[in-house]
């Protein structure tokens, strides 16, 4: 998306220097520019005023700063907590427990996927349960998880994996399935086995659905990890969130939420980099 | 010299939940070396079926085939051997691909690779590879207008481009016998009769056998040799035609121009009918 408006822009400003085009056509690229830079700046303004609405409010008492925090407040945490290094701990743990699930529920979920291919039978075996697992809210499980695992990162894994690995093998193994027959029958005929047809066929030509699924992964197995660190951690930016709100320091809890987003945002932007380097 | 393909004798049935489907009925003929033979039918009839049975993806469910006159034949199977008759053919008959060049109905090059690695498609997988090879590929690629076109992906060939690697991926090959299952049906008219010459001149020119099937009677008499014509659903031989054309210097095109060529396409047209 990102490249093809990068693209658009260069041409924009090659055809408007270009004297060869018409005032009617110039015209309508204006007119398009200047709509895509007004929903630009309604967007930036949204969130300016949100945060001064937020600010001036609780700065003239309208809502309650303890309870509803601030942006000099929580800004003022972070400083504090960026100072003794504190939050790029909690920050750090997220993420890489973050990273840690979702590497293992691609790989798993590709090598599970290529079983399911492979084997018509057990594929139909285990399609009900995994509709079942799929579908079950793994919030639900994680109270589990910490009986049997203890209250440690082993129980935050698990339970980021168990989000995101059921819809990650269904898509994956539905992708397989439907890749046309008639490729399926060119490697046959050229006398290839079903490795061959894994190989030649079926990975390659899914490549653009295994990195679309790690877009959806990395966003699944981030929600995981917070569910996991709410209730079996000692570190991490969930636990902070459950912390703060424990010993009701909202500051503390709105920064963790922020620091989130952003971290959210920036792991789906880091795939939908290596996507378009990719696909 | 003699037979490079005998049919002796099959049949085969689809097996469903819905009972059995008898697709092909006590069916023989032979196809002699560097002969071009196309088979006509009704649409349905199991012309498809047949060029599947030719290259060993589905074994018949009585009859032998025979691909050279040297090989063995493929085992009869009947159901109370199924599974260990299956196991052995298998084994014996790993690639299929070794003696018959099958182009489907469509290109089905692969998008992700170029016309260089999808034209070795087939020899990764018979594990093929070697420097003389790739000297092969590249005289072929020069000899049929792809040079160029080496190092391009499949979305950047024209209709006629994406046939002939098609076509060069089956040949380097080297198949006794080539199976063109209306290799033409997915192209716009103007660029089938473009591709057919460009085809039947290649397979010519490397002195290929060859059965096509087809649902196109022009096509048929165009670019075979002899005429194959089957009845419908379950398909046995109706008719076989000999075509013989008085044209100077034949290419597929020329052929329609001849001035037997319309009594040739309503014989068989009436074949078909009746």
């Amino acid at each position: 998306m990102n490249k093809k408006n990068q693209n658009n822009k260069s041409s924009y400003i090659e055809q408007i220097n270009n004297p060869n085009t018409s005032q009617a056509h110039k015209l309508y690229l204006l007119t398009h520019y200047k709509r895509l830079k007004r929903i630009r700046f309604l967007q930036i303004l949204i969130i300016i005023s949100f945060i001064a609405f937020w600010e001036i409010a609780t700065y003239f008492k309208i809502i309650d700063s303890f309870v509803f925090s601030s942006p000099s407040r929580f800004i003022k945490t972070f400083i504090k907590m960026s100072m003794d290094g504190s939050i790029f701990y909690h920050t750090g743990i997220t993420l890489s427990e973050t990273f840690l699930s979702f590497a293992i529920v691609v790989v798993v979920g590709i090598l599970i996927a290529v079983l399911l291919w492979w084997n018509d039978s057990i594929a139909k075996v285990v399609e009900p349960y995994l509709v079942v697992l799929n579908s079950l809210p793994k919030s639900a499980l994680a109270p589990v998880f910490i009986v049997w695992l203890g209250n440690n990162m082993k129980t935050i894994i698990v339970c980021a994996v168990s989000v995101a690995i059921f819809g990650n093998i269904i898509n994956l193994f539905t992708a397989f399935n439907e890749v046309e027959e008639g490729k399926v029958k060119l490697i046959r005929t050229l006398g290839g086995n079903k490795k061959d047809i894994l190989v030649k066929v079926i990975l390659p030509s899914n490549i653009p659905v295994i990195i679309s699924n790690m877009k959806v992964n990395i966003g699944a197995s981030l929600v995981g990890v917070i569910i996991g660190e709410f209730l079996a951690a000692k570190a991490g930016l969930g636990y902070l969130i459950i912390y703060g709100s424990q010993v009701f320091q909202l500051d503390l809890v709105i920064m963790s939420v922020v620091i989130l987003c952003i971290v959210a945002t920036g792991l789906y932007q880091l795939l939908a980099l290596f996507e378009r380097k990719y696909t | 010299m003699g037979e490079r393909l005998v049919i002796d004798n099959i049949s085969y049935s689809y097996h469903n939940l819905d009972g059995e489907t008898l697709a092909i009925k006590d069916l023989s003929f032979k196809v002699a070396e560097s002969e071009f033979v196309a088979i006509v039918g009704p649409s349905g009839c199991g012309k498809s079926t047949l060029l599947s049975l030719i290259a060993g993806l589905i074994k018949p469910s009585s009859g032998s085939i025979y691909i050279n006159e040297s090989s063995k034949p493929l085992k009869n199977t009947n159901t109370n051997e199924l599974i260990g008759v299956d196991n052995k053919n298998n084994i014996k008959e790993k690639s299929p691909g070794n003696k018959i060049g099958y182009m489907l109905q469509t290109d089905q090059l692969l998008d992700w690779r170029t016309t260089f690695e999808n034209v070795t498609l087939g020899l990764e997988i018979q594990d093929k590879l070697t420097n003389e090879i790739y000297e092969t590929i590249e005289e072929l690629l020069n000899t049929y207008g792809l040079r160029s076109f080496k190092n391009a992906k499949p979305s950047e060939l024209s209709g006629g481009m994406r046939q002939r690697v098609a076509l060069i991926r089956t040949l380097v090959l080297e198949p006794d016998i080539l199976l063109l299952d209306e290799p033409f049906s997915a192209l716009d008219y103007q660029t089938r009769l473009e591709v057919a010459d460009d085809i039947w001149t290649i397979i010519r020119k490397e002195q290929k056998t060859a059965l096509l099937v087809t649902h196109d009677i022009s096509e048929a008499v165009s670019m075979a040799d002899r005429i194959i014509v089957l009845t419908g659903r379950p398909a046995t031989i109706k008719s076989i035609v000999d075509i013989k054309l008085t044209i100077d210097d034949k290419t597929p095109f020329r052929a329609r121009s001849a001035p037997e060529f319309k009594d040739y396409f309503n014989l068989i047209w009436k074949e078909l009918e009746h």
